[in-house]
Parts: C-alpha cells; sequence; structure tokens
C-alpha cells in the first residue's frame, strides 16, 4: 500500500481571505517560511499548527489538510 | 548592519531570521577560511605553546562555542519572549534538529574514521579533536543555513 501523503488547500483558504503569507504568519505566531513549508508540502505541520492554521482561516481541520487519494 | 529592526513581533522576527541565516552563512565561509591558515601553521606550532598559540586557539574555541550556541538557541537573546518564540517556530526547530542529526553522523563516522587509522598512524589527540571540533560545528551549520535557505526559496 503506497504511503499517504499530507495535502493542504492552505494557498486557496489564504487567498480567499486575502491574506499575505506573512499575513498570515503574523496570526499564527510563526515565520512567513513555516507557512511556505506547508503550503508547498514540504514541512508537515504539528497537530497544533494545523489547528492554528485552521482556526485563523476558519476552517476545520479536515478541510484545510487531507491525505492523498482522499476528497478535501 | 546591526542596527535593532522595529515593528511587530512577527516582523522583527522576519528580520532577525534572515540576518541569522546571513551571520550563519558568512561565519561558515570564515571558519573554512580560517582553517587553511590553520593547518599551514599547524607544523609551526611552538611546544610548550607561546602566549600567542594560547590566544589563537582559545580564540578558535570560543568561536566555534558561539556558533553552536547561535545553532543551539536560535539567536534573538536581547529580544521580547514574543520574538524569539517566532525566532524559533516549527520549522526552525526542525531545521535544527536536522542539522544536529547531521552533526551527529558528521561525528560519529570521523570518530570511526580516526579510530580505524589511528590503528595504522599515529594522530596526535589535539589534531583529533581539532578536526572533530571543526567538522561538529562546522556541518549542522551549513546543513541549517541549507534548509533555512531552501524553504525562503521554494519552500
Amino acid at each position: 500500500m503506497a504511503e499517504a501523503t499530507l495535502q493542504n488547500g492552505l494557498k486557496a483558504a489564504r487567498t480567499r481571505l486575502g491574506l499575505t503569507q506573512a499575513d498570515l504568519a503574523e496570526k499564527v505566531g510563526v515565520t512567513r517560511k513555516t507557512i511556505n513549508t506547508v503550503e508547498n508540502g514540504v514541512f508537515v505541520p504539528s497537530t497544533v499548527l494545523a489547528l492554528r492554521l485552521a482556526q485563523a482561516l476558519e476552517m476545520s481541520v479536515e478541510a484545510l489538510f487531507w491525505l492523498s487519494g482522499e476528497e478535501s | 548592519m546591526f542596527v535593532k529592526p522595529g515593528g511587530s513581533p512577527a516582523e522583527i522576527a522576519e528580520k532577525l531570521q534572515a540576518r541569522r541565516v546571513r551571520i550563519m552563512r558568512v561565519q561558515a565561509v570564515l571558519f573554512v577560511a580560517w582553517q587553511a591558515a590553520f593547518i599551514n601553521n599547524l607544523r609551526g606550532l611552538h611546544s610548550p605553546l607561546r602566549t600567542v598559540d594560547h590566544l589563537q586557539l582559545s580564540g578558535f574555541a570560543v568561536w566555534a562555542a558561539a556558533l553552536m550556541m547561535l545553532l543551539a538557541t536560535g539567536g534573538g537573546w536581547w529580544r521580547s519572549r514574543a520574538v524569539r518564540e517566532i525566532l524559533d517556530d516549527e520549522v526552525t526547530r526542525a531545521h535544527r534538529a536536522s542539522a544536529l542529526a547531521w552533526g551527529y553522523w558528521t561525528l560519529a563516522l570521523s570518530a570511526l574514521g580516526l579510530y580505524l587509522a589511528a590503528q595504522l598512524v599515529t594522530i596526535p589527540a589535539f589534531e583529533s579533536a581539532h578536526g572533530l571540533l571543526t567538522l561538529g560545528v562546522l556541518v549542522p551549520t551549513l546543513r541549517f543555513v541549507f534548509l533555512e535557505r531552501r524553504s525562503e526559496r521554494n519552500g
């Protein structure tokens, strides 16, 4: 069985709210590079960060992150 | 160059982070350059060491310790807690963990190499320690700088 990878809709959700990476970083309390790496799938965030991101983007974690092969 | 950046904690952390990477990159290059001079002078070291040799070697040890401190703590020592927390966020900690793992394997493999080589040739303890210290500082620093710069560029 192929290993599932984490996908996310961070960029779409962020741009929907008219936020830049820097804006979102400030809301969540991380650096812009953290938002950049999560958006690009380079970094898998911790549960705490995922919850903070979802809260800042007014979404559920499940809507923001999903495993490859699953519907968002 | 070392003017304290102003703004919100996030803006300050952003600037300090970029500065940290620049400093570490420059320091790593200087650290390597200094090795060339050190190796050239190694055979010329007096025994017992002169005061100037002690100063040079102690200076190197302080330099290595400062780089280790910067890597271990992330810097921003005189900044507020809020700035330091952003400066040492999740991705930074992950980069540091990766850098330290690289450092561990570099040291372990170098020590293994020295262990095997010591059966064939005499390796002075001081030179071994110097080589291990150099690699133990340089490799994690370069790895950290690489990861930080990559995450800034394209994630």
